[in-house]
């Protein structure tokens, strides 16, 4: 991608609210007590996931945020709100996909995953929810090859997270 | 070359024997047989020609030059031996330069070739000085032409060097001073990037740099150009020529003096001041002030003019620095200048003793007045300002501490200092951060040694009140270090205030100044009377339930005083002998009271917590004495009691008998072995023990036969120490042993009991043998992998690993000066490892199998990984195997050490991976532990890593499998199953 195409040239960086590590409840270390998904959790899935156009991670530009996100355990129910840098972000559709499609791996299937641009900050809110809210088309976008590459760059977490940790 | 040199042959006679090929009308056969003539005088040593011989072989050397250019590298090569030669006279040394310098176009030469030649320069410079020196103008100015235009990294290096050690040489510059500048100078800055040049060379950017720093400050008459050139490069916009310049300037002062300094002190500080005021480096500024600080020392040196009525150099300078800083640390802000000002005039104090005393002059009041301010306590500005006032003081005095004044400049202000500390250390509703800087106030002032005995024992009371005020731990700390360091220093302030106080306020009830106590055992004097006075609590104490907070606050005391760094060998003896002495005596009596069958109640596991916390205390004296009169004493007295059971020996007066060998004593008695461990296993293993061998019989008795579990581990810990420790003497107690693990052919008939206390026994004694690599080691640790087929005690034998191989304090510990070699682990590991492969094959029995792959277990966790990477092809099937078990436990360490070695060891895994791939993911569905299914998931994730080649049969099982354990109960597994699945997903696109 050109310098010249991006739509925001120079996007504000935010700070990080919502600390790295999270502080373990002592319930989380009993194996017998079963933990609800929370709100966090679900954050902590899509946090990382890397900006189309610029080397930051959605968390970086607050495009997600730990409140913008509504989950039911009990119900399946998850819905993630998104708020693009820009009105005209062109890569809206795109941000929307890649948080979709992070979920769809990370999340057991018996979730009803809604992800949706939060009302007001997106000139063609509607066609790009619409658009996000197709199944069919959602699946047929990835049956595109080269946009699931473009998919899995902004979903590799740079490199393999697990030489980090090795 | 041999013959040569034992005078058999003269290297005439080969150059004769040569004459026709060295002048054959073809080159190359010249430049065949130079290079023989240079091989064999490579081979001579340096004294073995004699002047003659050299003085013609230079000539033909100097002769060769002239001769074709092919043959100038070999006679380059043999002139650069010979010019180390012992032999060789001053005269011949000038031919070769001056035959080098005109006959040799250098810079046409090879880079290898102009390197020789630099280093003949070095060598004959290095041997003939004086020689060198006659030649005068003409060398310098051929030299000067000679090093112009250099560019190879190496050869500048040598260039460097060899300038700087013609200019140390008091070589003579004449009128040639700013061409030899200008041609060093030229490489200023120097930004060398090793990876960039492309060349495996070992030269980095700061030999360069420093090399050529040597040069510039190495003579004076540089100063005209150097220090223009450097306040131009002060002004680049690049940080590292900022930063080399201004260390470079600090590197000139060293041979600069008033002369050379004079023209430019104004523009030095004004650009120095701008670097400070507006650097955005730290280490800029860090750089400027170290220059400040050697200019300032500079400075002061200069002389002095007794009679001129001006003001010195120095005072001026000083002038004009305070000019500038002291509106800025006047100011009612607290911003970055300030902070800066203040840094400037602490630099400017570290210079001299004048310096300082000028500037404490000026700044204190300033400073003082700042930190009185009344709006401190109103608004947020004014405490920071009074904050930053306070903070500088502090440093300002501790900068002070450094000289030794006649009459100090903060004597006059001294009083009003102590009395804006005393009232901010007891202000109530102040800072804590404030108060640790007026503790730390006090401590500078301590050192300056300008405080009367008023004043000092104001400062102890006051230390005292802010201990009583209960502040935070930080705090405290702080206050405790003082007081520590004003006993140390003022001993008679401590006894005759500090210390009464505190055992008045102990007398009433007072417990919690007991650390107030160890901390100010800082001096001799007070140690004793600190020492007296616990011993004594201690000794007057019973031990029951409303006593133990007491004497565990006591014990506390005393192990941080004996653990203290600053005990000396005075010290250490006296402790031996009145605390050590004593403790041990009442540990005992309060046994010997206590085993009266009727008085065994239940305060006996009060006391056995007391005499642990007694034993560390004694460990650590033990550990610090040193082979001596008084130390013998300690010991004998020790032994006597123990081995005779002796109470005469400390002086007990009871009518229990003592027996702490004796298998059917009271348990509380054999218990008292812990102090064993304590004495005789941590002692210097230079000090003898007494009847070591008999002792050594009791303890393996006790071992063998007592059935107290506390006692016969200290017994066989204590035996372990002095095994270890004392290898000769303990030889045939280990035959004994030996003997005794061979021949007891019916121990599967002991009871469970029994058993235990073998294995204790045998465990203790193996990591004694493996600690200090002994031989025998072996044979012990084969009987420790037979017992592990115990169907009642194998768990034990494998746990035995653990032991062995942890760090233990109490005993075998390196501070316990036990023998322990460099890679004990290591030996450990490669002796053990075929036993395990093999009995665990060879065995049928499935515990066995069980424990040995527990102990492997053990074993992994405690080796650094390098180790485990040579055998790991040994090692997977057996951890393959140990995959099998439900034992949680064994599971994890197992599950993690596959997670650290996937990856490194892609060939051996491939063979596996299915299998383990399938016990992964059965794993990752493992019920009863949460752990072992994040490990689980956590190596199927870092399977990733290995090439997508092997892996990628594997995808799409991996990623459906992963979709339920997705749903996991634990949120720990689920997040580490969805990043596991993320990177399966991008598995090979």
């Amino acid at each position: 991608m050109n310098e010249t195409q991006k739509d925001n040239l120079n996007p504000l960086v935010h700070q990080r609210i919502t600390p790295r590590t999270r502080i373990k409840q002592p319930a989380e270390l009993d194996n017998d007590v079963r933990d609800p998904f929370d709100r966090r959790e679900i954050f902590d899935l899509i946090r990382d996931i890397n900006d189309p156009e610029h080397p930051l991670t959605l968390e970086d530009l607050r495009v997600v945020s730990e409140n913008d996100i509504e989950v039911d355990d009990e119900k399946s129910f998850i819905k993630v709100s998104f708020t693009p840098t820009i009105p005209h972000c062109s890569m809206a559709t795109l941000i929307g996909l890649a948080i979709r499609v992070r979920l769809l791996r990370s999340l057991p299937p018996r979730f009803k995953v809604e992800v949706e641009i939060s009302p007001g900050s997106h000139q063609s809110e509607k066609a790009v929810n619409k658009q996000l809210g197709d199944k069919e088309r959602v699946a047929a976008a990835l049956e595109n090859n080269h946009l699931l590459n473009v998919v899995n760059q902004c979903l590799t977490i740079k490199g393999n997270s697990y030489e980090t940790t090795v | 070359a041999q013959q040569i040199e034992n005078r058999e042959q003269t290297i005439g006679d080969l150059v004769t024997a040569l004459g026709p090929h060295l002048t054959n009308k073809d080159t190359k056969i010249r430049i065949d047989a130079c290079t023989l003539l240079s091989n064999v005088i490579h081979k001579l040593p340096k004294d073995c020609l004699n002047q003659g011989e050299l003085e013609s072989l230079v000539q033909f050397l100097c002769s060769r030059l002239e001769d074709h250019y092919t043959l100038q590298p070999v006679a380059l090569s043999l002139l650069l031996q010979l010019s180390s030669a012992d032999n060789l006279t001053g005269e011949n040394a000038c031919s070769i330069i001056t035959s080098v310098f005109k006959e040799v176009h250098i810079q046409t030469c090879m880079q290898h070739d102009r390197l020789k030649i630099f280093q003949i320069l070095g060598t004959l410079l290095d041997i003939h000085t004086k020689d060198v020196i006659t030649m005068g103008r003409d060398f310098l100015y051929q030299y000067i032409q000679v090093i112009d235009g250099e560019q190879d990294p190496r050869n500048l290096l040598t260039i460097f060097q060899l300038t700087k050690n013609l200019i140390e040489s008091s070589f003579p510059l004449f009128d040639l001073v700013e061409e030899l500048f200008d041609v060093s100078s030229c490489y200023f800055p120097i930004d060398f990037n090793p990876a960039a040049a492309g060349k495996k060379s070992t030269i980095t950017n700061l030999d360069l740099v420093s090399s050529l720093r040597g040069v510039l400050a190495s003579t004076k008459q540089f100063a005209q150009y150097c220090i223009p050139l450097m306040l131009e490069k002060l002004e680049s916009d690049v940080e590292s020529a900022k930063i080399d310049s201004l260390e470079t300037l600090t590197a000139c002062l060293g041979c600069y003096g008033k002369q050379e300094l004079e023209k430019y002190l104004s523009s030095l500080w004004s650009d120095v001041k701008r670097e400070i005021n507006q650097s955005s480096s730290e280490q800029i500024e860090k750089c400027c002030l170290t220059f400040l600080t050697s200019l300032l020392s500079n400075l002061s040196s200069w002389p002095v003019d007794q009679k001129s009525e001006k003001a010195t150099d120095l005072k001026s300078f000083l002038d004009d620095v305070l000019e500038d800083c002291v509106p800025r640390l006047q100011a009612q802000s607290d911003d970055r200048s300030k902070w800066m000002a203040g840094h400037v005039v602490l630099a400017c104090a570290k210079s001299s003793k004048k310096a300082c005393s000028q500037i404490v002059t000026t700044v204190l009041p300033i400073l003082l007045q700042n930190a009185q301010s009344k709006s401190a306590s109103t608004t947020l500005a004014g405490q920071s300002v009074q904050q930053s006032a306070l903070d500088n003081l502090v440093k300002l005095t501790a900068v002070c501490g450094q000289f030794n004044f006649e009459n100090h400049p903060v004597l006059k202000k001294k009083e009003e200092f102590f009395t804006i500390l005393n009232e901010l250390a007891l202000k109530s509703e102040i800072e804590e951060q404030l108060k640790c800087i007026a503790v730390a106030g006090f401590a500078s002032l301590l050192k300056l040694e300008i405080l009367s005995n008023v004043e000092l024992t104001e400062i102890a009371s006051l230390l005292l009140k802010m201990i009583k005020l209960k502040p935070e731990s930080h705090l405290r700390g702080e206050v405790l270090s003082v007081a520590g360091y004003l006993s140390s220093q003022h001993p008679d302030v401590a006894k005759s205030h500090l210390i009464p106080c505190v055992m008045r306020r102990m007398e009433e009830g007072d417990d919690s100044c007991f650390d107030v106590l160890a901390s100010v055992c800082t001096h001799f004097d007070v140690l004793k009377l600190v020492l007296g006075f616990i011993m004594e609590r201690i000794v007057n104490t019973q031990v029951d339930e409303t006593s133990e907070p007491l004497l565990h606050a006591c014990l506390e005391s005393l192990q941080k005083m004996t653990s203290s760094s600053w005990v000396g060998n005075t010290e250490i003896e006296y402790m031996a002998l009145n605390l050590v002495l004593p403790l041990l005596k009442r540990c005992i009596e309060v046994t010997l009271e206590l085993s009266v069958p009727e008085q065994c109640c239940a305060n006996c596991h009060i006391f056995e917590d007391v005499s642990k916390s007694a034993a560390i205390v004694i460990r650590n004296v033990c550990q610090k004495l040193k082979p001596g009169k008084s130390t013998d004493l300690v010991i004998q007295l020790i032994a006597s009691l123990y081995n005779n059971s002796k109470l005469s020996s400390l002086d007990i007066k009871s009518d229990v008998h003592f027996t702490p060998f004796h298998p059917k004593a009271s348990p509380l008695q054999t218990r008292t072995l812990c102090f064993l461990p304590a004495t005789i296993c941590a002692l210097h293993p230079n000090i003898e023990i007494p009847e070591l061998a008999e002792l050594e019989t009791k303890l393996l008795n006790t071992c063998l036969h007592c059935t107290d579990q506390p006692s016969y581990v200290f017994a066989a810990k204590a035996l372990s120490g002095l095994v270890n420790k004392y290898k000769k003497p303990s030889i045939p107690i280990l035959e004994k042993l030996k003997s005794h693990f061979d021949t007891d052919p019916n121990w599967s008939l002991k009871s469970e009991e029994e058993k235990m206390m073998i294995l204790t026994l045998l465990i203790w004694i193996c990591k004694a043998l493996v600690l200090s690599n002994h031989p025998d080691s072996l044979i012990f640790i084969k009987n420790l992998l037979y017992w592990m087929g115990d169907d009642s005690v194998g768990e034990v034998a494998a746990a035995g690993f653990d032991i062995i191989l942890r760090e233990s304090n109490e005993v075998l510990s390196p501070s316990s000066h036990s023998t322990i070699r460099l890679m004990h682990k290591q030996r450990f590991f490669l002796l053990i490892i075929p036993e395990i492969v093999s009995s665990f094959k060879t065995s049928e029995n499935k515990t066995q199998q069980t424990n040995i792959l527990t102990a492997l277990s053990h074993l992994i966790g405690h080796l650094p990984k390098q180790v485990l990477m040579q055998h790991f092809t040994e090692l997977l099937p057996l951890l393959t195997q140990a995959l099998h078990t439900d034992n949680t436990q064994l599971l994890k360490s197992v599950l993690s050490t596959l997670f650290c070695f996937i990856q490194d060891t892609t060939e051996a895994m491939t063979a596996h991976l299915e299998n383990l791939m399938k016990h992964f993911l059965r794993l990752s569905k493992f019920k009863q532990d949460i752990d072992v299914r994040v490990k689980a998931v956590q190596c199927i994730g870092v399977v990733t890593l290995l090439p997508p080649i092997v892996i990628l049969p594997f995808k799409n099982d991996i990623v459906r499998h992963l979709v339920s354990v997705l749903d996991d109960r634990k949120r720990d597994v689920r997040t580490e199953a969805s990043k596991a699945r993320s990177e399966w997903f991008l598995v090979g696109t």
